[in-house]
């Protein structure tokens, strides 16, 4: 059985004088273990299907479920990852990264360790009393995912988190964080702007239609490229093709609306 | 370094030492020549000596109200007053600020009392405030406290409502409860608005304490400006205002001295 199952989710949003149909009608399913991105043309809609998955929003209609049971509100079983690391700035970098496991109240002894572990990962551990200010943006966006992995979510939700980053740190967090997702076995669903970061990091990307949005197509991404890390995958040739024909498929989208 | 660079360091170093004494040389000038003035212009009838006292006489009324305890008196009963106004009023605003924050509603409902409050002389409510508290120390008390309150309710409250609409998701995303926003983010992030409240807060506790005692009391440093008045005492007032000056700033220079202190940890 799949781990996260969006059934026909449907959306609308209230205005003071319309009613505004944002998502017509989603389906899909991610599996355990699985790294999917959805992608689509701006405004139609991604960021709304993460938040509803996070229970962050509830849909107008239609059922999103995980392991099985309804997602209501959110939880330490979803991690989410925003488009900046919003660390706190009154924070250290140690207290930021455990403030997941204040707010649920996990903060054991075990689950710091664990959270310090995670530190030791991205290779930080010395900047465990630094301030915030003090670390570079690529730095911070680590120590986001620290503090999004320190409550052991079983399903990952990654908002653009590269988005605000310069080009090399972006490649370099793309490696880091895949790594990373891949040995714990995480469950991702990565939403993303760029075609080619979608390929490089995901086994299936799902690409939403214009708002009021829909499941234009899903795409699965062939083993050769999956099992590479993102930044060899991006220098394969088979990932030229699909980079070309997600493309162009994206195209149709931009242009018949 | 080589040693032309070095020597220009020193130099400039030498320059910045220079300019910081003259200007604290030039503070202290004017200190001397204002009182030098004032005492000159007074003995040689410039001024009329017992409206505008002089400091030699002020300093004569110093020494006896010193020995007869009364001046302490005076100073401890308005110290405690301002004290008490100034942490009954920004305790009390952060407070009422937070209820407004907790519910939206009672600050949507309460939003034009608050302007009204707000814009209101808070002196014009003395009378007001002796005939509920009564003619004695907690009349002065709440006036200190009236005038701070409000506006600190105003400026905690917005800092409270444009904290970064992010870091709250950031908590939000772990299921936080609204308390746990509070505790964790809307609280913290406010801190810098707090401390600057307090800042002000210390200005008007004083303000407010001074008019209270002017209007009711039988100690205190307002109350000597105002009996030192009446009776023709100008060395008394003088007096009381000198304290007050001295007392204020101290004051002010504690909460700023306490607002770095926390605000050292914290750049961004």
């Amino acid at each position: 059985m799949a781990l996260l199952n969006l059934r026909h989710v449907k959306k609308h949003f209230f205005t003071q004088e319309h009613v505004v149909e944002a998502i017509r009608e989603i389906n899909f399913q991610v599996e355990k273990g699985e790294f999917v991105s959805i992608i689509g043309p701006s405004g139609c809609g991604k960021t709304t299907v993460l938040s509803m998955i996070a229970g962050l929003t509830s849909p107008s209609s239609g059922q999103i479920e995980l392991s099985g049971s309804r997602v209501t509100e959110p939880s330490a079983e979803i991690g989410y990852m925003l488009q900046q690391d919003y660390l706190f700035p009154w924070l250290t970098i140690g207290k930021n990264m455990t403030i997941g496991l204040d707010v649920t109240k996990m903060k054991t002894v075990e689950n710091k360790e664990y959270a310090l572990d995670l530190l030791e990962q991205m290779g930080l551990l010395d900047r465990v009393d630094d301030m915030p200010h003090e670390l570079s943006g690529g730095m911070r966006q680590r120590v986001a995912l620290v503090r999004t992995l320190a409550t052991k979510p079983s399903l990952l939700l990654l908002d653009e988190p590269f988005s605000a980053l310069d080009f090399q740190t972006k490649l370099k967090l793309e490696d880091l964080i895949h790594d990373t997702l891949k040995a714990q076995k995480k469950t991702t669903v990565l939403v993303t702007h760029d075609i080619g970061e979608a390929i490089a990091m995901s086994d299936r990307v799902v690409l939403l239609g214009h708002r009021p949005s829909f499941v234009q197509e899903i795409f699965t991404i062939p083993n050769e490229l999956r099992e590479l890390k993102p930044l060899q995958a991006r220098n394969h040739p088979t990932y030229q093709t699909w980079f070309q024909r997600i493309w162009k498929e994206l195209e149709s989208l931009e242009s018949t609306s | 370094m080589n040693q032309q660079v070095n020597s220009q360091f020193t130099k400039h170093l030498r320059m910045k030492k220079r300019e910081r004494w003259q200007i604290r040389l030039t503070q202290l000038a004017i200190l001397i020549a204002f009182f030098a003035l004032w005492e000159i212009a007074s003995r040689m009838h410039w001024i009329d000596p017992l409206l505008f006292s002089s400091p030699s006489s002020v300093y004569s009324v110093f020494v006896s109200m010193m020995q007869s305890g009364a001046l302490l008196t005076h100073t401890g009963v308005t110290l405690f007053e301002t004290i008490m106004g100034f942490l009954i009023g920004t305790i009390g605003g952060v407070l009422i600020a937070a209820m407004l924050w907790w519910s939206p509603f009672l600050s949507r409902v309460l939003d034009p009392y608050l302007v009204i409050l707000n814009a209101m002389p808070k002196v014009a409510l003395g009378p007001i405030l002796i005939v509920s508290f009564g003619p004695n120390m907690s009349s002065v008390i709440a006036m200190g406290v009236l005038i701070s309150i409000i506006v600190t309710t105003l400026v905690i409250y917005s800092a409270f409502k444009e904290t970064d609409a992010n870091l709250v998701k950031v908590v939000d995303t772990f299921g936080a409860s609204k308390t746990q926003r509070f505790r964790y983010v809307i609280f913290p992030a406010s801190y810098p608005a707090i401390l600057s409240a307090l800042k002000v807060n210390v200005g008007l506790a004083w303000v407010g304490v001074i008019v209270g005692e002017y209007l009711v009391s039988n100690q205190g440093l307002g109350y000597m400006i105002i009996y030192g008045f009446q009776v023709f005492n100008f060395n008394m007032v003088m007096l009381s205002l000198v304290v007050v000056a001295i007392l204020a700033t101290l004051m002010y220079q504690g909460v700023a001295l306490l607002e770095k202190q926390m605000t050292k940890q914290r750049k961004q």
